[in-house]
């Protein structure tokens, strides 16, 4: 540019030729500049491209789980059981025409079927009008309804959350306390289990409405023909497994995915040895290296080092495999399980039935967790009493639960009424031929500890992977993995200015 | 180049007509003219640039220096986040793995594009325009779509690919295992640019003159020579900016293990690649200020790269 410039006082063609030139250069350093986009101004791009790639992969991540059903679920699924089971999201949706004075509403949800159980609420509540939007399955979701809190604006008014992200939320203040808009009502109508996960001191935070107790979820044939019973204590339960592998090598009792947090939190659960305490508030407590959940991490240990549990995926085709071709005579299934499974099930449809849990100390009748969700109300909504009023309706009525328990949704209730309802306990499914597993189920329910969730899950969720997919891999044991992921929690917790407690 | 050296002549001539008053202001006028012109064409790229390059890379760095905690809220921690990731093993191993892939993946991809144009080029294959079409069709397909396409062609177990190596006697592959994932990776990624980089070669290799291989023919030089003492001397600017972009797409690699770990989450760790840490750490464990530190860090890492290529491009005289 400066030698053009010099250029231009020489008359006639010249002053010409330099404002052409001086374009010139303009336009070469202009595409120079593009052309080293990745080049020169590559400190931007290394951050620019991570977070465009970034929400990309969030969002197919998101699509991916959703469009491949059977088989993507395996994602789904390790960081998201909902009850509803991980499939379907884009049912299509009938726009249900609101009367232009009703509020509008807006919630966020995957499960399948809570578009219906939207269109009966709108159709039968004129002067509100609610709008359901699917922002991806639980972590998915979470990371966006995240993002919108440090934003300060874009929350919807109502979302569907898992209980183990309700204190995530409740830690940032951003949902709204729903006694206000007289959730208590609700509570003699919802399982204490369920009740206590979405309330912390005298708040309750979100409305629930399905659970995922587990039960010992059996293939009959298998058992019968090696002359095992169910289980009733976990020390039965490894004579058991001892058993059927030597009489079938190529069998195992039990599979456990040590990848999928929530399998595992459940089992722990059941065994008494939940690993996590949070009443609210800057203490937290992390536990995994105590005697209980040194005691869980040994035993399965013991059964993977012997080949008499193995370690597929959750939800995975080989697991399916396993199910149906006598490899894996049980699944600790929750209680929305059964559903999926029998998608993926041919050889053993009929032959499957439910006892339930062993129990560490015989007597005992506990079950663990798995799964669930809530509708929360967010402190940015405008409309909060609405919004508590179809929450509350959501999870606590019988017209929801008609359709929630129906076979699109096919959720398992925590809502009492329904849980104790004479037809929806004598409910069959054909993978389970006559028995009326829901009994099992329900009864399982009922004796479960409420597990207290840490305010950080989705950075457990994370974690939990790294510290695991060694014992899969066989290059770790489960209790070395316990105790790395101790440490890694207790690290993350300290740096988030956490009193951490670690007994 | 040639603009330049017309230019260097010219210093005597201004001098010389440093003071001529009248035509001053005229000069200037259309000077300013021109500038403005000039800035007219560049302001679309200049605001696009503005609004999706510096300002998110200030935000990050402006983020990347303070903390926020979940208890205690936001304060600032100057170059705290720096050394928390310059001090993680986690985010090294993914540079180190990088490093690894890019060493074996950028000279086989551009090594396999440079085979198949030469091939193409010297018209050695019979239905070449066809061909061209097949290999460049990789590329079209999304990565995202070419991951999801490969980790259910490469499942465990029941892939048709994990099938056909059983059944060629090798004992039940897991092509997502510790040892092999990196590989697999390698393969998606080649399979996915040779196309793209083999249109870059092919069109580059139809730039030389002909007369040049016909004058070489005529002395009686074998195929081999030509390719080796006309070719390939002539493609080696286009071969160098494809060996830096490469290097650059492998450095920052992330669709491919994103998607892959979604399929086989214990194959892919929290920090497998430096992208995915800075995902991970911003995204997974919501502790987005460190992400920020961890993406200006890979950024400075891969700018210095550039930076080095660029200038040793230059003193080779392959840019000006």
């Amino acid at each position: 540019m400066k030698r053009s410039r010099g250029a231009a006082p020489v008359p006639g063609r010249l002053p010409l030729v330099s404002k052409r030139s001086s374009l010139a250069v303009v336009l070469v350093a202009a595409t120079a500049l593009t052309a080293c986009g990745g080049t020169s101004s590559t400190p931007a791009a290394g951050g620019a491209t991570s977070s465009a790639a970034a929400s990309t992969a969030a969002a197919t991540s998101a699509s991916a789980t959703s469009a491949t059903a059977p088989s993507a679920s395996a994602t789904a699924a390790s960081q998201a059981p909902s009850a509803a089971a991980p499939s379907a999201v884009s049912a299509s949706q009938k726009p249900v025409p609101c009367s232009s004075s009703a509020t509008k509403l807006t919630m966020w949800g995957w499960a399948a079927g809570y578009n219906l159980v939207v269109s009966e609420f709108n159709r039968t509540h004129p002067d509100i009008c609610v709008t359901l939007e699917n922002n991806g399955a639980a972590n998915d979701e979470y990371v966006k309804l995240g993002n919108t809190i440090k934003a300060g604006s874009g929350a919807p008014d109502l979302a569907e959350i898992e209980y183990f992200s309700l204190p995530s939320f409740e830690i940032s203040k951003s949902l709204v306390d729903l006694t206000k808009y007289g959730v208590n009502d609700y509570k003699s109508k919802i399982a204490p289990v369920a009740w206590q996960q979405a309330s912390q001191g005298s708040a309750v935070y979100a409305m629930p409405v399905d659970l995922g107790p587990l039960v010992q979820y059996y293939n009959s044939t298998l058992l019968t023909k090696y002359g095992i019973t169910p289980p009733t204590t976990w020390a039965e339960f490894a004579t058991a497994a001892a058993k059927l592998h030597s009489a079938d090598p190529t069998a195992t009792l039990a599979n456990i995915d040590p990848e999928n947090a929530q399998a595992v939190l459940a089992l722990m659960q059941e065994d008494n040895a939940f690993p996590f305490t949070y009443t609210g508030g800057s203490s937290v407590g992390i536990n995994f290296t105590g005697a209980a959940e040194t005691a869980f991490a040994t035993y399965w240990q013991d059964l993977l080092s012997k080949k008499e549990a193995t370690t597929v995926a959750d939800f995975s085709p080989a697991q399916w495999s396993n199910f149906d071709g006598g490899i894996n005579a049980v699944r600790f299934s929750p209680a929305w399980g059964p559903v999926g499974m029998q998608l993926s099930t041919k050889k053993t449809i009929g032959a499957w039935r439910a006892a339930p849990m062993p129990q560490a100390k015989a007597g005992d009748n506990l079950s663990g967790n798995w799964g669930g969700s809530t509708v929360a109300v967010f402190a940015q909504s405008k409309h909060q009493a609405a919004a508590a009023q179809f929450a509350e309706w959501f999870g606590g009525s019988d017209a929801a639960w008609k359709i929630l328990s129906g076979p699109i949704a096919g959720a398992f209730p925590a809502y009492l009424p329904l849980l104790n309802d004479p037809t929806f306990l004598a409910r069959t499914l054909p993978i389970s031929g006559s028995a009326t597993t829901n009994k099992t189920f329900a009864t399982a329910a009922q004796h479960m500890v409420a597990p207290q969730w840490p305010p950080f899950m989705t950075a457990a969720l994370t974690q939990w992977t790294t510290s695991f997919a060694g014992v899969t891999k066989g290059t770790t044991t489960l209790p070395d993995a316990f105790k790395n992921y101790q440490a890694a929690m207790v690290k993350y917790a300290k740096g988030q200015g956490f009193t951490v407690t670690t007994s | 180049m040639s603009m330049t050296q017309d230019h260097e002549v010219r210093p005597a001539a201004v001098t010389e007509q440093h003071g001529v008053a009248p035509i001053r202001p005229r000069s200037s006028r259309s000077r300013r003219r021109a500038e403005l012109t000039g800035f007219a064409f560049v302001s679309p790229f200049l605001a696009i640039l503005t609004l999706f390059m510096l300002v998110p890379i200030g935000y990050a760095i402006y983020s990347s220096l303070y903390t926020t905690k979940l208890i205690g809220g936001t304060s600032y921690s100057g170059l705290a986040n720096y050394r928390t990731v310059l001090g993680s093993g986690e985010f090294w191993s993914g540079v180190e793995r990088v490093s690894l892939f890019a060493v074996i993946q950028v000279p086989l991809t551009v090594g396999l594009a440079l085979f198949f144009a030469v091939i193409f080029d010297a018209g050695l294959s019979r239905f070449g325009r066809f061909f061209r079409l097949v290999y460049f069709m990789p590329f079209a397909v999304p990565a995202v779509v070419a991951s999801v396409m490969w980790s259910f062609l490469l499942l465990p177990t029941f892939g048709p690919y994990t099938r056909l190596a059983k059944t060629l006697g090798m004992h039940n592959p897991n092509f997502f295992s510790s040892r092999l994932i990196v590989p697999t990776i390698i393969a998606i990624v080649v399979w996915e640019w040779t196309g793209y980089n083999m249109t870059i070669l092919y069109t580059a290799l139809k730039a030389i003159p002909s007369s040049l291989t016909e004058a070489a023919i005529l002395d009686g030089a074998p195929f081999t020579t030509i390719v080796r003492r006309i070719k390939l001397p002539m493609l080696r600017p286009a071969l160098v900016m494809l060996c830096f972009l490469n290097l650059v797409g492998a450095l920052q690699l992330f669709t491919e293990p994103s998607i892959l770990s979604a399929f086989q989450p214990q194959a892919v760790s929290f920090g497998f690649t430096p992208s995915l840490f800075v995902y991970n750490t911003a995204i997974g464990s919501a502790e987005y200020n460190l992400g920020a530190a961890a993406a200006v860090i890979l950024g400075l890492l891969i700018g210095g790269i550039s930076v080095a290529s660029v200038s040793l491009r230059r003193r080779s005289g392959e840019l000006s």
